[in-house]
């Protein structure tokens, strides 16, 4: 898996989030089109579905996951809840 | 003869900046009262440049190259805008060049930059505490982001030698020093906003007594016990080396669930 693309993807389009706004509502195929870094098909699929999951399983960084959910315009707490994180790995309030 | 005129210690979090409303007015109150306090201590420290010890977030560096320190050495250094406004501040690239080649002396090896680039770790701090951005930053960048890191005794003796560094300096300037980031989170992950106040009073508590022992005795835990983002008490243990004969005082510590950071403020004397 190539992780050294996938974070450099997701750093290259926080970087210019002001002229990339296309990429929250790109199909699979443009992101891997349009991508300046290494993507697998696979890879473009997760990061289309906000699968943080696969992601960081697959060895992405936390860190570039919230940059991800920056670009992507998710909450990153929410997603991980719908994808099933324990609600007690989740206290966000006091 | 330079000279370390003094040292702080604080959390940094771009949603601290940009969202202070996210959190209850009173927590609001206690954390900007405690960085202004700061800010007071440094206007009157009359400080002729600033070394900020900071992180990133994969912002500047990311796995082509990923140093244990980096130290910026430009005329400026230009922010990111990473959630927070755009901030340029000045460098002093003399300073810059004396630390380096003292800390090569002392067998320390960091890289250098003059074009290093500052995201929220460091203009985060800087908004409140230099909100005018007109005192020189010598930027020195921890690796507090990405396996394998620095281990917390090193980031203890780079502070023990940039105060040695500093008083080799040809200059007469004065300096203060101040470390970025911590205390606990987690960023990103599963557990994304989990915060430890338990770790942080502890820590803060070590810190103040300046127990080397225990602050530079976490290994493999640090990660479960303060969170991927608590990997950046390094910043703290940097400064704590470089006034290592000092006192610490505490100044805040508020565990800002809406912020996802423990937020700690520590001064340091000399």
């Amino acid at each position: 898996v190539s992780t050294y693309g996938v974070m450099r993807q997701i750093q290259q389009w926080y970087i210019d989030r002001d002229v990339s706004g296309w990429v929250a509502t790109a199909s699979p195929a443009e992101l891997l089109e349009r991508a300046e870094f290494p993507l697998t098909a696979d890879e473009a699929a997760a990061l289309h579905d906000r699968r943080v999951d696969l992601l960081l399983n697959a060895g992405v960084h936390a860190f570039s996951l919230v940059q991800l959910s920056r670009v992507f315009g998710f909450d990153i707490s929410s997603r991980w809840r719908e994808l099933g994180a324990r609600s007690n790995d989740c206290p966000t309030r006091d | 003869m330079a000279e370390i005129v003094g040292g702080f210690a604080v959390s940094h979090s771009s949603l601290m900046v940009t969202r202070p409303d996210l959190v209850a007015s009173e927590v609001a109150e206690r954390c900007f009262a405690a960085y202004e306090a700061v800010r007071e201590s440094i206007t009157a420290l009359r400080p002729d440049a600033l070394i900020v010890v900071g992180s990133d977030h994969f912002n500047t560096f990311s796995c082509e190259a990923m140093p244990q320190w980096c130290i910026g050495r430009g005329n400026s250094h230009a922010g990111w805008a990473d959630n927070i406004p755009m901030y340029t501040i000045p460098g002093d690239p003399a300073l810059s060049q004396e630390l380096l080649e003292s800390l090569l002396r002392q067998g320390f090896e960091p890289s250098f930059s003059d074009s290093m680039r500052l995201d929220h770790s460091f203009f985060g701090p800087l908004h409140f505490l230099t909100p005018a951005m007109n005192v020189p930053v010598i930027p020195i960048f921890q690796n507090c982001i990405m396996r394998p890191f620095l281990t917390l005794a090193r980031a203890y003796a780079l502070g023990v030698a940039l105060a040695a560094a500093i008083t080799t300096s040809l200059s007469e300037k004065r300096i203060v020093i101040v470390g970025s980031g911590g205390l606990s989170h987690w960023i990103g992950g599963p557990k994304h906003g989990r915060l430890s106040p338990e770790f942080d009073r502890e820590f803060l508590a070590r810190f103040m007594a300046n127990d080397v022992e225990w602050l530079t005795s976490q290994t493999d835990d640090l990660e479960q016990l303060a969170g991927n983002g608590g990997q950046e008490i390094r910043n703290w243990l940097t400064v704590r080396g470089a006034l290592a004969h000092g006192t610490a005082q505490e100044l805040l510590y508020e565990p800002a669930y809406p912020w996802i950071v423990g937020v700690g403020v520590a001064a340091l004397s000399v």
